[in-house]
């Protein structure tokens, strides 16, 4: 049974946290060198967190499989971090930006969660600007903002398109200044492939070495988990190649609860697929979509040139059918949209999976020199990966799987349901509910690891009796045996198939039958075929090489065996969510105009999954969510 | 396209490599680099040879995570652009390409084509960093930054730390990489504190992992994927100089 | 002692340091050569006016030996440590921007030197053409010198002589077509408000010294300068 408290402070929703800081327990200076506390994972969360933890004087074990902690996908990030500072001078306030957010996810995030970002959004300007993060600055000298989707004051800070690559290198100078202190003993290339549960409490991780293909355990008095998204669950994502759900699908066959894993979030302006090689996907800033117009051809499999398709012939299907919003109708909207078009058979591009992106009228209108100035290395990038030029014939685009808001359930002090094991960033489901707005996942991430866990944790340490515990432990050598075991399994297969043919396929039908929307029917084919795909998997795979070397065929076979069984889970959470809400969408659940629709009387909850044993149905659970402070309304971008 | 490639094989860091010939055949013009590699990879695969080891991420130009000397230059022919962009419609069918790790004392191959560029991370340890806590900080309006410092900054704080540079110079010098990030920290008002000493522990420690000195061949800057300028090399020597004669 | 050999950037900027004060002796001593053109008085007055200036001569060959030696041991060094930075070279490699002079600076600052040894022993000690070396000249004034002329005529008279100059001079030229510009950025100074007038400014430089040097073997070959009649 999980226990599902989710320890949120009693008052009013704007005192909850200044309270809680107030009466959380603190460990004394001194102290803090005795305990030691493992980060898993180096992006703005993981990166944040140790870095801050051991400023703090706790000795940190920080781990990345990466070759360096200046690797990870928040770096990727392009367009901007969200903070409520009213630089502007438009009216923003912590308030707003926690309305923003809470409507914009849905209402499916937790109010007192939600509010509390808001609230450090502004501490995390501050930070990163004295760290050095170079963030875009008017003449004056002073920052510079940009407005975002789900948004009617402008409150993004950003550095370039690199926003995320940026405070990332911020994050990771501070980790570098720790480790160089000493206070931080970093694990380049170590993959956690399992968490080690002693009397209840996380108390250490095992890990492969990824060069000498060495399992180590390692303990602590906690653990966080900071390692990101699962949205590779659909192979084909925006998401860096290593992404995976392997340290919080442990965590969660552990016994940690994970939430709300149907909450995909697809972005509707990515390059679409050119053919069957295709490993990923690269996705193109949405602000294109302020100067291009979409559309796609009337006529079913018009495969006319664009310039050869008349006007009268085009499909402006978004201008159509969202008059006042248009080509600027949000993120599930347009991506859906889209899709539409292409199960008609009007997609564009020889896959058919691609609708135009047209800036025509603009160069028209404001002239090449104009559009060039605004997207110049937009349609640079394009033009590298496709061999087409924009300014020429019209884009193509494609929605790509981008973000997942899912991930492991935390309370309010970000710990799962199990004690000591604390959970960061995108691989928590905390604070966007079923959808994120832009520019909010860098906000998330290093709040969680700069301004909350540095508290949390000193709580949880001093208010829990952490016995001594050593890797010398008997759990450590199950763990460990049991680690080196699936190793040796994937190495004896020898199968036919290599571990990126089955990714491939379970990608596909994920995409398929648990994408951008799902029916009840489509759940169902993919609960069939998933267990059948892993079944083959494990008789079929082939792994060649050893387990004592670099072998990046061994790694990717554990995260794919972990995807697959995921994929099963997330399945039955779309499944059991009877409504659309952000980025789950159940094409039975749609209002007339073929808008999400939510069903608050039985779904305004969390879905909190319990691990029940392999191939098992897992047990489903409920954070009930309540809306005190926002009332529960219907989106509408009208 | 078909294809000649001849890759650098070497099992890990203690045994001796060479190159080896493989022909591929349908490779699409659409195809990146590194999707050309993966093709190559699953038919190795399904033989029942080991696959190609190459470091990779977000292939998107950003991680800085791939590398690979392709005939002779670090990300391949097409300028400003990493291995993972490069698409295959800059060859031609019947094409030889050599691939080759990146090649320097500091950057030891782990295997194949994967090197360790821990060094790059040993020289930020060092003072690649500000120091500020975290709960430091004033309001982020405080101190006004000119618009051309924090853009200057921001050109600079633009690497990646990919290693190409290391790649590309005759000497096998880190010099552009350090000076990256002594300029993009040096453009910025907070940055000013540890100017000098910043720049003495970079410098020292670039020297200690045994890369080479710098030359000003310039073949660094036309590596760059990111297209950090030289000019930032002579910034790092003043800074050096003046901490040396000046600082404490 | 010798601290600045344990730091990259401080080697490069005593690189830079001594090489332009080698500058400034190849365009003192190309002024020097040129008085050739001025016929033997002048040469050989000025030959004779640079030993009379005793211990301070002794000096100024002192500083310039120890400039020298700072450059081509911070050279050694550097080209050192250079080489150890790539143990393993690659099967193929382009070079993208950088010029065959810098990319030659060791192998010509060696060729230099060697020259510089032999221009030595035959100009300074003798050793080369001893039999062109010991010659006397007149001047107006009745003092009996050196005749450097004459020896430098003699010796630009030998077909080999005349190539191996060619030669280290064209090397010299691509040594400094680099060393010059390159000195500035290794000394910090790279502003593009700048940096085309001090490429062209060193180019012309290189270009100079070595019409400079080359003019006079080149008027020896052409018969513009000739030996002085009576003289052996």
């Amino acid at each position: 049974m999980l226990n599902l408290d989710s320890k949120i402070p009693a008052g009013a929703i704007t005192e909850k946290w200044d309270k809680h800081r107030a009466e959380m327990k603190l460990v004394n200076p001194a102290n803090k060198r005795k305990y030691t506390v493992i980060v898993v994972g180096t992006g703005l969360a993981g990166g944040a967190a140790a870095a801050s933890l051991a400023e703090l004087g706790y000795k940190v074990e920080c781990f990345t499989f990466h070759d360096s902690p200046r690797r990870a996908h928040s770096i990727a990030a392009q367009g901007g971090i969200n903070a409520a500072k009213n630089y502007q001078n438009d009216g923003d306030s912590i308030w707003r930006l926690f309305y923003d957010t809470v409507k914009g996810g849905d209402f499916r995030a937790r109010e007192a969660n939600v509010y509390r970002l808001a609230q450090v959004s502004v501490n995390i300007i501050d930070q990163c600007v004295a760290q050095g993060v170079p963030f875009a600055r008017e003449y004056g000298g002073y920052l510079g903002n940009r407005s975002f989707g789900g948004a009617q004051v402008s409150r993004t800070f950003y550095a370039k398109g690199q926003t995320g690559q940026q405070l990332l290198l911020g994050a990771y100078s501070a980790l570098s200044r720790q480790i160089g202190a000493g206070t931080v003993n970093m694990h380049n290339r170590k993959e956690m492939l399992d968490l080690v549960i002693v009397d209840g409490q996380a108390r250490g991780i095992v890990t492969r070495d990824l060069v000498s293909g060495k399992i180590e355990s390692f303990a602590a008095d906690a653990v966080i988990l900071a390692t990101g998204g699962y949205a590779n669950v659909f192979y084909l994502s925006t998401n860096a190649k290593a992404c995976n759900v392997t340290s919080i699908y442990r965590a969660h066959k552990k016994g940690a609860g994970l939430a709300n894993p149907c909450y995909t979030q697809i972005h509707p302006t990515c390059i679409p697929v050119s053919g069957d090689h295709q490993s990923k996907l690269t996705l193109m800033s949405e602000s294109l979509r302020n100067d291009g117009r979409i559309w796609v051809p009337k006529s079913k499999g018009d495969k006319r040139a664009a310039q050869d398709i008349p006007e009268s012939e085009r499909d402006y299907y978004l201008e159509r059918k969202y008059p006042s919003f248009g080509n600027l109708s949000p993120r599930d909207i347009a991506s859906r949209a889209a899709k539409e078009a292409c199960d008609e058979g009007r997609g564009v591009g020889h896959s058919g999976f691609g609708v135009y992106l047209d800036f025509a009228d603009s160069i028209h209108r404001l002239s090449e020199a104009t559009i060039a100035e605004r997207y110049g290395n937009l349609f640079e990038m394009y033009e590298r990966i496709t061999g087409e030029n924009p300014y020429k014939t019209p884009m193509r685009i494609y929605p790509a799987p981008h973000y997942t808001m899912g991930g492991l359930w935390v309370d309010y002090n970000l710990m799962s349901t199990i004690p000591g094991l604390h959970v960061l960033g995108e691989a928590n489901f905390s604070d966007h509910g079923a959808n994120r707005l832009g520019a909010s996942a860098l906000m998330q991430g290093l709040a969680d690891g700069y301004f909350v866990i540095p508290y949390t944790l000193g709580h949880y340490l001093a208010s829990n009796k952490l016995d001594k515990v050593t890797t010398e432990h008997p759990e450590f050598k199950k763990v460990e045996e049991e680690v080196t075991n699936q190793t040796k399994r994937f190495l004896s297969i020898n199968g036919k198939r290599s571990t990126n043919s089955f990714h491939r396929e379970l990608g596909l039908l994920m995409w398929d039958k648990c994408g951008m929307a799902r029916t009840e029917k489509s759940l169902k084919e993919a609960l069939q075929r998933i267990p059948e795909l892993r079944e083959e998997f494990w008789k079929n795979v082939r792994v060649s090489g050893s387990g004592e070397e670099l072998n990046q065929s061994l790694e990717h076979a554990g995260r794919v065996a972990d995807f697959l069984e995921f994929a099963e889970l997330m399945c039955y959470d779309a499944l059991e969510r009877e409504e659309s809400c952000g980025g789950h969408f159940r094409s039975e659940y749609q209002t007339e105009d073929g808008e999400a629709l939510r069903n608050d009387a039985k779904f305004c909850h969390a879905a909190v999954w319990e691990y029940d044993g392999y191939g098992k149905k897992p047990i489903r659970h409920k954070e009930e969510l309540t809306f005190d402070n926002v009332h529960l309304a219907t989106r509408s971008y009208k | 396209m078909k294809l000649n490639l001849k890759i650098w094989r070497q099992q890990n860091a203690g045994t001796e490599g060479k190159v080896v010939d493989y022909m591929l055949d349908d490779v699409s013009p659409d195809m990146s680099f590194l999707e050309m590699l993966d093709i190559l990879n699953e038919k190795l695969i399904v033989k029942g040879d080991e696959p190609v080891a190459f470091d990779h991420d977000c292939r998107e130009g950003i991680c800085g995570a791939c590398s690979l000397m392709i005939n002779g230059v670090p990300h391949g022919p097409e300028k400003a652009t990493t291995t993972c962009q490069l698409h295959m419609r800059k060859f031609h069918d019947g094409e030889e390409i050599t691939i080759e790790p990146w090649r320097a004392n500091a950057f030891p191959v782990i295997k194949d084509l994967v090197v360790d560029r821990s060094s790059f991370d040993r020289i930020i340890q060092k003072g690649g960093f500000i120091s500020a806590s975290t709960g430091n900080a004033p309001d982020g309006n405080a101190i006004p930054i000119s618009k051309i410092d924090a853009d200057l900054a921001m050109d600079n704080a633009a690497c990646i730390g990919c290693g190409a540079c290391v790649a590309a110079c005759k000497n096998g010098s880190a010099s552009l990489f350090v000076s990256a990030k002594v300029a993009h920290l040096g453009y910025l008002p907070q940055g000013q504190p540890e100017r000098f000493r910043r720049v003495i522990a970079m410098v020292d420690q670039m020297d200690t992992e045994g890369f080479g000195s710098c030359s000003n061949t310039y073949d660094c800057e036309a590596a760059c994927p990111k297209g950090i300028s030289v000019r930032n090399i002579a910034r790092m020597n003043r800074d050096y100089l003046k901490a040396n004669l000046f600082g404490v | 002692m010798l601290k600045f050999l344990r730091s990259t950037i401080l080697s490069k900027i005593v690189m830079a340091v001594s090489g332009a004060a080698i500058v400034g002796f190849l365009i003192a001593h190309l002024t020097g050569n040129l008085l050739m053109f001025g016929g033997p008085e002048k040469i050989n007055a000025y030959g004779q006016g640079l030993r009379d200036l005793g211990p301070l001569l002794w000096i100024m060959r002192g500083g310039l030996i120890v400039v020298l030696v700072l450059h081509v041991i911070s050279s050694i060094f550097l080209a050192d440590k250079n080489r150890s930075a790539r143990p393993i070279n690659y099967e193929k490699k382009k070079s993208l921007q950088s010029t065959l002079a810098s990319r030659s600076m060791f192998f010509s600052g060696l060729t230099i030197l060697t020259f510089v040894t032999y221009h030595l022993l035959h100009y300074t000690l003798g050793i080369v053409q001893p039999q062109f070396f010991h010659g006397e000249y007149t001047l107006h004034d009745g003092r009996v010198v050196h005749d450097v002329y004459t020896m430098v005529i003699y010796g630009f008279r030998n077909p080999f002589i005349t190539i191996t100059y060619v030669l280290a001079m064209t090397f010299v030229c691509l040594h400094i077509s680099h060393a010059v510009p390159s000195a500035f950025q290794t000394l910090g100074i790279n502003n593009v408000k700048y940096n085309a007038m001090i490429k062209k400014a060193s180019a012309a430089l290189a270009a100079l010294i070595l019409v400079g040097y080359l003019s006079i073997p080149a008027a020896i070959m052409a018969g513009a300068l000739k030996l002085i009649e009576g003289a052996k």
